[in-house]
C-alpha cells in the first residue's frame, strides 16, 4: 500500500468513525429531544442559539462529512504529515462536540431547559490531541524531498564578457489574495464599527499586490530579487555565497508549506507559483530557490559566472 | 532573458544589446507583451552607461520590435508578427555578416536582394 493511500486512509477513518458514532447517537437521542434544540451555550452552561431538530441534526452531520471530504481532497493533493494529524483531531473534535451538545439536550421538555457547561468541554481536547497524536504516528514521516536536480551546464563566458538575465515572476496566487482582502476591505470600511479592520485588510492587499510580481536577475554580483513598483525591500543572494545552481520543479505547499518568502530547514526562498524553479546551492550546504521562468538559463548563467571566477583564481595563485 | 556584451567587440555595446532582446524574441524565450529589464537595471548589471542600454532599447523601438514608453519601460510590442519579424532582423543580420564578409559594398548586398526579390516568390 503505498503511502499516499495509507494517508488518505488514515485521515478518512476518524471521519467515518465520528460521523459512525453521531449518526448512532443522533438515532439513539432523536425521540428524547426537543424540537427546537439548543445548539449554542452561553459560557455560563444556558442554552443562548437555538435550531430546528432535524436542521441541527442534518447540519452537524453535513458539517462532519464537508470537513471530511476538505480534509481527503487534502491529503490527496498535498499529503502532510501535520495536515493528516490536523484532520485527524478535527474529526474527533467535532464529533465528540456534536454529540455532547445531544446529550445536553436530552429528556429536556423545552430546549431553554438544556445546559452545557464548560468542565464538560474538558475532555474534548486531549481526546481531540489523542486522535490527532495517533493520526500522526500512523501517516508516517514525510518523504524526504527529492532532491534531484536538472545539472545545469555552465554558460561559457569570454574574459571580459558581462551578462545579466532578467526574468519577471507573476503570481496568480497572491493576486488572488489580494483581490479577496481588497474587496473585503472595501466592504468592512464602509461599516462604521469595521473601519479598522478594513484599512488593515487594504493594506495587507496592497503589500500582497506589491509582491504579487517581482523580477529576478542574476548578474556577476549574484542573484537579486526585487519588487518591479519599488526599489526596497529586495532579496539579495550574492555570489560568494553561491556554489551552484540547477532548474528545478517546486511543489510551494508541499515543500515549503505556503507561498511567499518562505524558510525551511535547509531552504528558502521566494515561491509564488508551483513549477520551474532557479535552486541556488549555498555554502553551506543549504538551498535557496526561487520560482522563475527559464531557471535553466538563469542557472547556466549563475555556473558560467562562478567557473569563470574559478578560473580567474587558480590563474592568480 | 539572457543579455551579454563583449566589450572589446567591434559591435557596438547597444546593438549587442539588442541583438541579445531580438535573438530572445526570435527563439520565443521573450513573448509578446513582456517587459524588458529596465536600462537603468541593465546598466547597473553589465557595467555600462544607461545611455548605453537605452541606446540597444531605442534601436528595437525603431525596428518595431518594442515600445518605450515614460514610466511604463521597455515592453514588447503584444502583436502576432512581432516574433518573426525579430526572425527576419536576424536574419537580415546575418545576411549582412555574410556579405562584409566576402568584402562586399552596401550597394552590392542591395542589388543582391533586389535581384532576389525580382526572382519572383520564395519557395
Amino acid at each position: 500500500m503505498s503511502v499516499h493511500i495509507r494517508r488518505l486512509a488514515v485521515v478518512a477513518a476518524p471521519f467515518g468513525l465520528a460521523l459512525l458514532s453521531y449518526g448512532l447517537w443522533c438515532a439513539r437521542l432523536h425521540d428524547r429531544l426537543p424540537d427546537p434544540v439548543a445548539t449554542h451555550f452561553a459560557t455560563g452552561g444556558g442554552a443562548d442559539g437555538y435550531l430546528g431538530r432535524q436542521a441541527a441534526l442534518w447540519g452537524g452531520a453535513a458539517f462532519l462529512c464537508g470537513a471530511g471530504v476538505l480534509f481527503c481532497a487534502l491529503a490527496v493533493r498535498y499529503p502532510q504529515r501535520w495536515s493528516i494529524a490536523l484532520g485527524g483531531g478535527l474529526a474527533a473534535l467535532l464529533g465528540y462536540l456534536f454529540s455532547l451538545t445531544l446529550s445536553a439536550n436530552a429528556d429536556v421538555t423545552d430546549a431553554s431547559e438544556a445546559a452545557l457547561y464548560l468542565w464538560q468541554l474538558a475532555m474534548v481536547l486531549p481526546i481531540a490531541l489523542l486522535v490527532g497524536l495517533i493520526c500522526w504516528l500512523l501517516a508516517g514521516p514525510d518523504e524526504a524531498p527529492q532532491a534531484e536536480r536538472e545539472a545545469a551546464p555552465a554558460l561559457r563566458l569570454g574574459p571580459g564578457e558581462s551578462a545579466v538575465w532578467s526574468q519577471a515572476i507573476a503570481s496568480p496566487v497572491l493576486w488572488v489574495v489580494a483581490g479577496l482582502l481588497a474587496a473585503l476591505g472595501l466592504v468592512l470600511v464602509a461599516v462604521p464599527s469595521a473601519r479598522p479592520v478594513g484599512v488593515l485588510m487594504l493594506l495587507t492587499a496592497v503589500l500582497n499586490g506589491l509582491f504579487a510580481s517581482l523580477r529576478v536577475t542574476v548578474d556577476g554580483r549574484g542573484l537579486m530579487i526585487a519588487s518591479p513598483l519599488l526599489p526596497r525591500p529586495r532579496l539579495r543572494v550574492p555570489m560568494r555565497r553561491i556554489e551552484g545552481a540547477a532548474s528545478r520543479e517546486v511543489r510551494p505547499l508541499a515543500e515549503f508549506g505556503g507561498y511567499g518568502y518562505r524558510v525551511r530547514p535547509g531552504k528558502s526562498g521566494v515561491v509564488v507559483r508551483s513549477g520551474e524553479a532557479l535552486s541556488a546551492r549555498l555554502r553551506g550546504g543549504k538551498e535557496f530557490v526561487v520560482t522563475v521562468d527559464d531557471a535553466g538559463t538563469a542557472a547556466a548563467l549563475l555556473n558560467g559566472l562562478l567557473q569563470r571566477a574559478d578560473g580567474v583564481r587558480k590563474e592568480h595563485s | 532573458m539572457l543579455l551579454r556584451v563583449q566589450p572589446d567587440s567591434r559591435v557596438p555595446l547597444g546593438e549587442q544589446i539588442a541583438a541579445c532582446v531580438r535573438g530572445a524574441l526570435a527563439d520565443g524565450t521573450t513573448l509578446p507583451g513582456e517587459r524588458l529589464p529596465p536600462a537603468r537595471e541593465v546598466a547597473a548589471s553589465l557595467g555600462v552607461n544607461v545611455h548605453t542600454v537605452l541606446r540597444g532599447y531605442q534601436r528595437l523601438r525603431d525596428e518595431g520590435l518594442i515600445e518605450l514608453r515614460r514610466g511604463r519601460g521597455a515592453v514588447v510590442r503584444a502583436d502576432e508578427s512581432t516574433r518573426g519579424r525579430a526572425r527576419l532582423l536576424t536574419a537580415a543580420r546575418s545576411l549582412i555578416a555574410e556579405a562584409r564578409g566576402l568584402g562586399l559594398a552596401d550597394e552590392d548586398v542591395l542589388s543582391l536582394v533586389r535581384t532576389a526579390l525580382a526572382a519572383g516568390p520564395a519557395e
